[in-house]
């Protein structure tokens, strides 16, 4: 059947044509370009859109081989083999695609579909049906490209861009989300989002923050998060919106956020200052009233326009009196050249001035320091109008500087005209202050020794010595020498070493230490010393040296009359030998108080038993005595560690006390027992006692006491100072209990077991 | 008759300590300086010396360790006498055999040279 018959019998209408042709009407008017072929591949039918598309004429195209139609504007084997295919399908109705390259049309790719059909009359035709791959391939590498460039956006963004389904899982969590939030895309997608980021500060599930059903964007300012892994949390801002695939279905939601914590802190803190500030607006005027400090504003000529209390106050004036008067009147004359220079250099140049000072006049006259700083006050065409001024009254201040001054003049001058050097380092020794005793002292001036370190003023043998004491100090900041008082020797500046004292002080200002040590010359000291211990020695020697060669000659000559029998003379040497022997007392005496005095007693000590030595000496004494009975009472086993010639001096002392002291053919009575660690001795005699006011006074040297009615014994009143100097030596203590009118008791107590 | 050599540089206790001795039948030489002492000894072959400890131009300490050292008179026995007290340990470290302090009684030293010649 042909086509062109059928379209000639249009005219002979019947139901079936009129379907007929309504089809190829729509055929004919579909936009999709087709051709409809005959088994002998020429053209049956092609729509307008095929026409158009290769740019021909129903005329050009009826009828005509396909191939001549498209001819030459494809690959020809290509679309036989697409054409056998369609005619040798295995099933009816299947589509056959094939992509072609038409280079005359523009070089588009035209995608062919071919399908077998049959006609009406039961033929067999192809409809080939061509659809312009163009587009589509643009659109896909345009999506490609899209693709791309979105995911380069997504990655450099900085914003945080997150993705998630609608069950809320993430499915995109870019590199600005980790660098927000702290976590990594591996950590997280897949996650429900709020598993991983808490939209407050409560762990619990939020109530979620964008529904994408809603189908409308959201946009959240200043939402707070904590992330609970890492703990950390601030501030977000974000964009929501619903995420459709490319067919328009809802898949989740899109979100762009932004960290804002930094923003906002400073925002807030902003916020504070503000409110702040309009809160102190109000305590302005009350800070202006009750500033300690006057505040004064003047116009441009110096009238006083308005001032708080305290600048009234400063001067005396009410506040409406002072209204009244100028800026120049208040300050003496000689102040008003340097102000006006003060107004031109720096208040008319910069706006405000130095901090500077000067005098006011009070209304009663009296004159005062203040010091102050003005502003100048511009009108709102920038005009100077007037100016501020803040005053303050440095009377006391003054004072306070001017003794202080004074005092630290004072404290100087004590320092420098002082005889002793003192010297004062800082924590590393070096040297920060040098009196000139320390320049006479060692030969140095403050300029040769400021900044140095002590060990030039020492001989070598200290200088390990003193730097370990410093490195200790520094270390512990203790040191056993400090408060103390120590003897050492210095080295001059000529090289010469001397004998020091040196006191050793450790101060802080602050954080820091210092050390201030006062040293004394003691040179002359040491001579005197020694040449004191010289005389003890000579004399001792001087003045016993006759003695003795008397009392040998006085022992030759008893002998030699002892011979004759002549007892006059022999008695009478006797008592030259006595009192030889007394003044070979005095001068040991003497020569005791002497080493007392100057520290030079020492102990020669022996272990002994001390209630031995106690009964020898008692018997030898009772021998000499006759008018007295001396009791020994107690026992002690105990040895003591003690100088046995200094106890028996002691001993000896206190018995012919006792017995010079008392009536005739009274008892003595001497007592010793071990008590704790001491032994304990007492001597008492029934004398006539010793009143209280004495009895501490006894054991001062050369005290004697000199009563009326009292029988004074010669003497120079060491004994007693000597015996308990020899007790006090021995670490123990001398001491006396008495009534008056019921005799004394001296004992002493010794430590024992001890060496 | 035992020898005894007294070296003081006190003229008055040498010539009290001659008499005294000489009186108890001891035979006496003095000296009155540690210069003399040698010369003395050589002559007078002394039994027992008695020796002040302090001596102008030579301390009696040195003469006495001077003594206690040479071969010749290492074993003659030294009695110092001192006006000041000096301890047991000095007068042994310097090899004196005995101290008496001045002043001192002439039989208190008697009875010292008694023990010491034996």
């Amino acid at each position: 059947m042909n086509l062109r018959n059928n379209k000639k019998s249009l005219k002979s209408l019947n139901a079936k044509d009129a379907r007929d042709i309504l089809y190829k009407t729509i055929a004919w008017v579909i936009n999709e370009p087709f051709v409809i072929l005959n088994k002998d591949l020429t053209i049956e039918l092609a729509n307008k859109a095929f026409l158009k598309l290769f740019k021909t004429t129903k005329e050009k195209t009826y009828s005509q081989y396909f191939y001549d139609v498209i001819g030459g504007q494809f690959n020809t084997s290509e679309i036989k083999n697409f054409l056998i295919k369609i005619f040798h399908q295995s099933f009816r109705s299947q589509t056959f695609k094939l992509e072609s390259h038409f280079k005359q049309l523009r070089g588009k790719t035209m995608e062919l579909k071919g399908r077998l059909i049959s006609s009406s009359q039961g033929t067999q035709l192809i409809l080939i049906a061509f659809g312009d791959l163009t587009e589509k391939k643009r659109f896909t590498e345009e999506l490609k490209h899209e693709k791309e460039f979105s995911r380069q956006v997504i990655d450099k963004s900085i914003d945080g861009i997150l993705a998630f389904d609608l069950n809320y899982r993430l499915t995109l969590w870019n590199p600005g989300m980790e660098r927000i939030f702290g976590l990594g895309e591996k950590e997280v997608l897949g996650k429900y989002v709020y598993e991983v980021v808490h939209f407050s500060k409560e762990k619990k599930r939020d109530k979620f923050f964008f529904n994408p059903h809603s189908g409308r964007k959201v946009i959240h300012r200043e939402r707070p998060y904590f992330v609970a892994k890492t703990g950390s949390y601030g501030f977000f801002e974000a964009n929501y919106s619903p995420l459709k695939d490319a067919s328009g279905q809802l898949i989740g939601g899109l979100g762009v956020i932004k960290d804002i914590t930094e923003h906002k802190m400073t925002e807030d803190k902003r916020r504070r200052t503000e409110d702040a500030l309009k809160g102190s607006e109000n305590k302005y005027r009350d800070l202006y009233e009750s500033s300690r400090d006057g505040i004064v504003r003047t116009d441009i000529k110096g009238r006083i326009l308005e001032c708080n209390r305290s600048y009234a106050e400063m001067l005396g004036y009410s506040k409406k009196e002072i209204k009244k008067l100028t800026y120049r009147i208040l300050t003496p004359l000689k102040w008003h050249k340097m102000e006006e220079k003060i107004a031109k250099n720096q208040i008319i140049k910069r706006g405000y001035s130095d901090i500077y000072e000067k005098e006011y006049i009070k209304k009663d006259g009296t004159v005062f320091p203040v010091s102050l700083r003005v502003w100048l006050v511009k009108n709102n065409q920038g005009k100077p109008e007037g100016i501020w001024g803040i005053v303050r009254d440095i009377t006391e201040h003054k004072r306070i500087d001017e003794a202080l001054r004074e005092s630290e003049a004072k404290f100087r001058s004590v320092m420098h005209s002082a005889h002793d050097a003192i010297i004062s380092t800082d924590s590393a020794g070096k040297i920060i202050f040098w009196n000139k005793g320390a320049e006479v002292i060692f030969g140095y001036n403050e300029r040769e020794t400021f900044g140095k370190t002590l060990a030039f003023l020492m001989p070598e043998s200290y200088r390990l010595w003193h730097r370990e004491g410093l490195k200790r100090v520094s270390t512990t900041g203790k040191d056993n020498l400090f408060g103390k008082t120590i003897e050492m020797q210095g080295l001059r500046k000529d090289g010469s070493e001397f004998p020091l004292e040196l006191s050793l002080a450790l101060w802080k200002m602050g954080e820091k230490v210092f050390y201030t040590g006062i040293i004394r010359d003691i040179t002359e000291r040491k001579e005197l010393e020694r040449r004191k211990d010289e005389f003890i020695s000579m004399a001792s020697h001087e003045l016993k040296t006759p003695i003795t060669s008397m009392k040998i000659f006085t022992e030759i000559l008893q002998k030699i009359f002892e011979k004759n029998k002549n007892r006059q003379t022999t008695r009478y040497l006797s008592r030259i030998d006595e009192q030889i022997d007394r003044l070979t007392n005095l001068v040991n005496d003497l020569l005791d108080v002497s080493r007392i005095q100057s520290e030079k007693l020492s102990l020669r000590k022996e272990w002994f038993s001390l209630r031995k030595l106690i009964g020898e000496t008692v018997e030898i004494f009772q021998a000499t005595t006759e008018t007295h009975k001396i009791i020994l009472r107690g026992q002690m086993r105990e040895r003591v560690f003690s100088d046995k010639g200094r106890i028996s001096q002691v001993l000896v002392n206190l018995l012919s006390n006792a017995v010079d002291y008392s009536p005739k053919d009274s008892k003595i009575i001497v007592t010793i027992k071990p008590r704790k660690n001491e032994a304990f001795v007492s001597i008492k005699d029934y004398g006539p006692g010793i009143a209280k006011k004495h009895q501490e006074k006894i054991f001062d040297p050369f005290y004697r006491i000199s009563e009326t009615g009292v029988k004074n014994r010669p003497g120079l009143g060491m004994g007693l100072y000597i015996a308990a100097s020899i007790i006090k030596h021995h670490g123990g203590e001398l001491g006396v209990k008495s009534i008056e009118g019921q005799g004394s008791t001296f004992y002493f107590m010794i430590p024992i077991n001890v060496s | 008759m035992k020898k005894i050599l007294i070296v003081d540089d006190d003229e008055s206790i040498v010539e009290a300590l001659k008499n005294a001795l000489e009186m108890e039948g001891y035979h006496v030489k003095t000296a009155l300086d540690g210069r003399e002492i040698f010369t003395a000894i050589e002559g007078f072959g002394p039994d027992l010396i008695i020796l002040d400890v302090l001596l102008p131009g030579q301390d009696g300490q040195e003469v006495c360790r001077n003594l206690k050292t040479s071969k010749t008179t290492k074993y003659i026995p030294i009695i110092m006498t001192s006006a000041q007290q000096i301890s047991k340990k000095v007068i042994t470290a310097y090899g004196a055999d005995d101290f008496i302090a001045k002043p001192f009684t002439v039989s208190k030293l008697l009875a010292k040279i008694k023990t010491n010649l034996r």
